[in-house]
């Protein structure tokens, strides 16, 4: 089977500091990987290369066994990859709606040039609340700018707009930290209806609880460097643990 | 909710919330219109006809009509989360320019001053959008630039150019339609088309995600912010220059003293009007009212006689510090 996504020997230096060292990972279609690692280990590093904020000093990544540059935020999104930021990168000044579809408005009609078409708010209002739906994510008050709702609702709102357009890849940095108990319940549960749609996930977390639920892979980072890979389970959770932090502690 | 389309705070739909926040939110949107309506009462009742007599309220409607081009662009970059400090001293070097360019008919008195302005627009869009300076930085060289130029082109000060009397130009500056200036009518029909793209188009919705924050966001998701910033500041000044060609075909010349203090009026009419200065929130609706109230609150001074009319800027000054006092009281209410 090919992987969605694939990243081969990604290394990537800020000055002095080698961020990623010869980093392989692959994911796959209806497929959760659990991406672990302390503080500094290069996870972040690593999908902001994926998602096209950063590049990759060398190294090549895949999509679909083809290789693909990712040279802009747009470029990752246009080949299929959605990213839910740490800081979720929502416009709080605006409307779910507009989340949504910052970016890739719907406009018509198509006989005019691209910059008089004006907005078809209906049909981004209604598409919206269709999502939401199949989702299952209630937004007590639609009309609200994001700004105003809760750190739960922001983040399903995130989540839910990279589920909307990803038709690959959907990448969440810590989608949970900020959380509580139900909030975090129900993100999770939209983790794996993405998994559930075929879609490949890569999730950073910290939360060993969390990984051991819903991912079926594990990729730990240490230093830059991959230093393993496993099935999280209860059984091994201690190993998880010790890759993390380093073998000998 | 659906109020008209020039006066909603987000393009898809405004800001609502519970209760309070909800009076907030309509008081921060729609305080420059209630304002005005209850100035504009005040003046008829005190002053009457001389008010209210149709050579005042057109004489309010024309000066208000060129501030309204400049706060129109102005609004956007603000939107955008920028600020242009350059467009008084563009609309006097674009006044200066177009009484130069008569000479080559109504079309060079046109389009040389619009082109020049459209590349001031462009450098600042740039400087900002692309090299990342601060807007305030840029346009405040832009503002020394564009005034120096008029200053130079006019022999500093020396050599005013007159606009032919007979030109279409000056014909159209100085024409009324019912009573009402053209230049009102070309005013208030740049400010319908501002509106329609600000609220319905792509590029409008995009200005508003470029104001969030400090575009970070806008980024990440991919969208076009220095593109976006460009075009804010090329409209600006266009509008700005817009607004220059209209005064110097009014009063057939161009001084390069015009327009001193324009950037900041127009910054203060859109700051009254509820848009937020640091970006992302706002409507063009409550710029027109901020606008008509700054000329209104100037009039009815001025219609007091024995007060000197340097106390048009202490009562707008003032005004300004009550607006923004409100507007930091509101934002610190709805987050809590």
């Amino acid at each position: 089977m090919t992987p969605a996504l694939a990243v081969r020997g990604a290394t990537k230096r800020f000055g002095a500091v080698l961020a990623l060292d010869g980093v392989d990972l692959a994911v796959f279609p209806g497929e959760v990987l659990a991406l672990l690692g302390d503080n500094g280990a290069g996870k972040s590093t690593l999908i902001k290369c994926i998602s096209g904020v950063h590049r990759l000093d060398s190294g090549s990544i895949e999509m679909g066994g083809v290789a693909v540059t990712m040279g802009s935020p747009a470029a990752a999104r246009a080949l299929g990859i959605e990213t839910v930021y740490q800081d979720l990168a929502l416009f709080d000044n605006l409307d779910p709606v507009a989340n949504f579809y910052a970016g890739r408005e719907i406009a018509g009609p198509r006989w005019l040039p691209r910059g008089l078409r004006l907005l078809r708010r209906r049909d981004m209002s209604r598409a919206t609340g269709e999502l939401l739906t199949r989702l299952q994510v209630g937004i007590a008050d639609p009309h609200a700018t994001v700004g105003l709702m809760s750190g739960g609702q922001r983040q399903a709102i995130a989540v839910a707009r990279a589920a909307a357009f990803a038709s690959k890849v959907v990448i969440l940095d810590e989608p949970t930290a900020a959380l509580g108990l139900r909030e975090s319940r129900r993100v999770l549960d939209l983790i794996l209806r993405l998994r559930e749609e075929g879609h490949a996930v890569i999730v950073i977390s910290h939360a060993m609880d969390h990984v051991i639920e819903i991912a079926d892979r594990a990729a730990v980072l240490r230093r830059g460097r991959k230093v393993g890979e496993m099935r999280p389970t209860p059984d091994n959770r201690q190993a998880i643990v010790s890759l993390i932090v380093g073998g000998d502690s | 909710m659906t109020t008209g389309q020039a006066e909603r705070a987000a393009p898809l739909s405004p800001a609502t919330g519970t209760g309070r926040t909800r009076l907030a939110a309509l008081a921060q949107r729609h305080g420059a219109a209630l304002v005005l309506v209850l100035v504009v009462l005040l003046g008829s009742l005190t002053f009457g006809s001389s008010f209210t007599g149709a050579g005042n309220l057109g004489a309010i409607a024309l000066d208000a009509s060129y501030l309204l081009l400049v706060a129109t662009g102005m609004t956007f970059v603000i939107l955008s989360g920028g600020i242009d400090l350059s467009v008084g001293s563009v609309l006097a070097l674009s006044g200066v320019l177009a009484a130069y360019g008569s000479r080559w008919g109504t079309a060079g008195a046109v389009l040389l001053p619009l082109a020049v302005c459209g590349l001031i627009g462009l450098v600042n869009g740039l400087l900002i959008g692309r090299a990342r300076l601060a807007p305030f930085v840029v346009t405040l060289a832009t503002l020394l630039f564009a005034r120096g130029l008029a200053f130079a082109v006019t022999q500093e000060g020396n050599q005013v150019y007159i606009i032919p009397a007979d030109l279409a130009l000056t014909r159209i500056g100085q024409a009324n339609v019912l009573g009402v200036g053209v230049p009102v009518l070309i005013a208030l029909a740049v400010f319908v088309a501002a509106g329609v793209v600000l609220n319905r188009t792509r590029f409008g919705l995009r200005v508003f995600a470029a104001g969030n924050g400090d575009g970070h966001a806008a980024e990440l998701m991919g969208l076009p912010v220095a593109r976006i910033r460009v075009r804010v500041y090329v409209l600006s000044s266009l509008l700005a220059g817009l607004a220059g060609v209209l005064i110097a075909a009014q009063t057939t010349s161009g001084l390069p003293t015009l327009g001193e203090g324009r950037e900041l009026e127009a910054i203060a009419a859109v700051v009254i009007g509820g848009t937020l200065l640091t970006g992302g929130a706002g409507s063009l609706g409550g710029t027109l009212a901020g606008v008509l109230l700054l000329k209104v609150i100037q009039n009815l001074i001025n219609q007091v006689g024995t007060l000197s009319s340097a106390y048009q800027q202490v009562v707008s000054g003032t005004f300004l510090v009550l607006v923004v006092l409100v507007q930091a009281t509101l934002a610190r209410r709805r987050r809590q």
